[in-house]
Formats: structure tokens, sequence, C-alpha cells
């Protein structure tokens, strides 16, 4: 308890953005491993996918997207006495970008975060993508979609859906790094999923309302970009 | 540079003439920057969900150190200060943008209208 005091004492002292993500270490390697067999196929999928039907119209709103993401993830904002969260922004990327679109700018933000920053370790990279990216690119924008039917279409219903749809992506993360952890025998799952999904029910509140600012801000200024996701769908029909 | 700028899409409305328009990229970039640059000066230094939790339950110690450097926890080598985590931000961005500008030009389709 006291030892723990005085971690959360000293990284507190600590200026300017922490070290965030998962370092090597934190899973086993072959957890790590199947990971990374996972991200790859769904990273190699979704490269095809962008491929068949990604229009060349939206690619400066891609780049600014995985900009925008990237920044915001530096931007730790305090939740509760000596915690912080930041932004994943699976979701705002998906809703953006589609999901296809979405996960490649998840993949580029965490690759670089990882390699230039030295944000995250190369062996879990794969975990931390999945978690922080495709949970949200995949999972958040199917929750988004079916929250958009229920809600009367994307029109009227897109940012309370996207609202609920980044918290429960938080929530997700954070389940699916526990069980990652618990698998890997770093820790309790138990206790690890306990104390994952208190903390991050939590950071999901900032995840949510700022990927609701963002699309707010979107609509009021440039409400044509969000056309772009389905440029060729409709183009085509 | 103005073939960065999307042909307008959206399905209703047009959308408003002017810089902001054709260049709304360059103010998205912006907006990133000034992101980065309140992070370096008023983002909590407390560790994040994973972090703490880690700490708390005593697992921290197990993570390794990485095995190169080279801009590492958002600063540039030899640069102290705020001033450091801007710049890193700042290139960080840059990097980001176009890598994914980059792997967007190689992915995605022309338009079936050539005028586009």
């Amino acid at each position: 308890m006291f030892a723990s005091i005085a971690g959360v004492a000293a990284e507190a002292t600590r200026l300017g953005p922490p070290q965030l993500h998962a370092p090597d270490g934190f899973l086993s390697v072959p957890i790590a491993a199947v990971m990374w067999l996972i991200t790859i196929v769904v990273t190699a999928y979704a490269v095809k996918r962008t491929n068949e039907t990604f229009d060349e119209r939206a690619i400066p709103l891609m780049g600014v997207t995985a900009a925008f993401i990237f920044a915001a993830q530096m931007f730790n904002f305090q939740v509760v006495g000596g915690t912080s969260g930041h932004l994943l922004g699976g979701v705002l990327a998906a809703v953006l970008l589609g999901p296809w679109a979405g996960t490649l700018v998840m993949v580029a933000v965490v690759a670089v975060q990882g390699l230039v920053f030295q944000d995250g370790g190369l062996v879990v990279m794969g975990a931390n993508i999945f978690n922080m990216g495709i949970i949200g690119t995949l999972g958040g924008y199917a929750i988004y979609r079916s929250l958009c039917g229920v809600l009367g279409g994307e029109q009227r219903a897109r940012i309370p859906a996207a609202g609920v749809a980044a918290w429960l992506s938080v929530f997700l993360a954070a389940g699916a790094m526990a069980l990652e952890l618990g698998l890997s025998g770093t820790t309790d799952l138990v206790v690890a999923l306990t104390a994952m999904l208190s903390i991050h029910a939590l950071i999901g509140i900032g995840e949510a309302l700022i990927t609701m600012a963002a699309l707010a801000f979107i609509g009021v200024t440039r409400p044509d970009l969000f056309g772009l996701r389905d440029a060729r769908a409709r183009a085509a029909a | 540079m103005s073939d960065l700028s999307p042909t307008p899409s959206g399905p209703s409305e047009a959308p408003p003439k002017g810089l902001l328009t054709r260049y709304w990229w360059v103010a998205g970039l912006a907006i990133a920057a000034v992101v980065a640059i309140l992070a370096a000066n008023f983002a909590s230094g407390d560790p994040d969900g994973l972090d703490s939790v880690a700490i708390e339950q005593g697992f921290e110690e197990v993570g390794q150190e990485p095995g190169f450097q080279v801009l590492p926890d958002y600063t540039i080598p030899g640069l102290d200060g705020t001033v450091s985590t801007i710049i890193a931000g700042i290139v960080g961005i840059a990097i980001v943008f176009l890598l994914v500008y980059l792997l967007g030009r190689v992915l995605a389709r022309r338009r079936g209208n050539p005028a586009a």
C-alpha cells in the first residue's frame, strides 16, 4: 500500500505526457504472439477493404484524423486522485472514415508511438493495436451503427451514438487488456478485470466527451466531411 | 497542392467557399498542433489507467525498458521542458499525417468520374 502510494507520488512528479501504453514484459510471449497474429490478419483485411472501397477524396481526412488522434492521445486528463486517462480514438476514426480505413489510422498511430516515441513495447504492439485500435474501430463502429439504427438514423443520432460507442470501446479495451494480463499470468485475472474496468469506466467518459465534441465541431464547421466515409458507395449507387 | 483538397461531396448543401474549404486539412493539422501544445503544458503527469493498475497490483516493474530510443516519452533528447514535448508532438503529428496520407494515396480508389 505504501509502496503504491510512493509509486504514484513518484509518477506524479513527472512532467508532460507519461509513457502510456503497455510496455514489453506485461504480456507473456505466447499471448503477445496471438495478439500480433490477430492484429496482422485484421490489418491485412483492412488494407484489402480500404483498397476496394476507399474514395481518394477522403485521404486528407484520413491523414488529419490520424494526426488529431496522435495529438489527443498525448493529452492525459485527470480522472480520479493520482490517475489519468487519454483518448483512444477508434470510434472517432471509424465514424469519420469507416471501420477499415479507421483501423489503418489506429495501426499507424500506435505503430508510430511505439517505434518513434517508445510509447508501448514492440512485442506487445499487436495487443496494443488490437485493444486501443481495433476494438474501437470494428467493435465500437458496430455498436455505433446499431445505435444509429435504433435511434432513428445516423443524421439524427450521430453524436449520442458515438458517445455511447466511445465509452463502451474504452470499457471493452480495458477488459481485453485485463484478460491478456490475466492469461499471461502477469496478475490475477479477476483482480485485473475489476481494477481495469472500474477505472476505465471513468476514463471512458473522457473518450465519449472528446469523441462527441470532435464530431459536433465537424458538424458545425464542415458537415460535408461526414459524407466522405461512404463517398464511393453513394457515387456507385 | 490543390490535389490535397477533396472535391466537395456533401449529399445536400454545397460546403462553404474560401480558403478554409480548400485547405481545411491545414486547419485540421493546426488544431492537432494546438492540442499537442496544450498537452505539453497541461496534460496530467499521473499514471494512466493501465499504469496505475500496474503500480497498484505490483506488476509495473515487469515492464521492460525499450531496447532503443528515438524520441522517448514524447521529448527531443537533449532538450528540456515543455518545448521539448511540443516539438516532439509536432514531429509526431507530421510523421503520422504523412504516413497515413501516403497510405491513403496508395490504397484509395480514384473516382469513376474523371472530372474529380
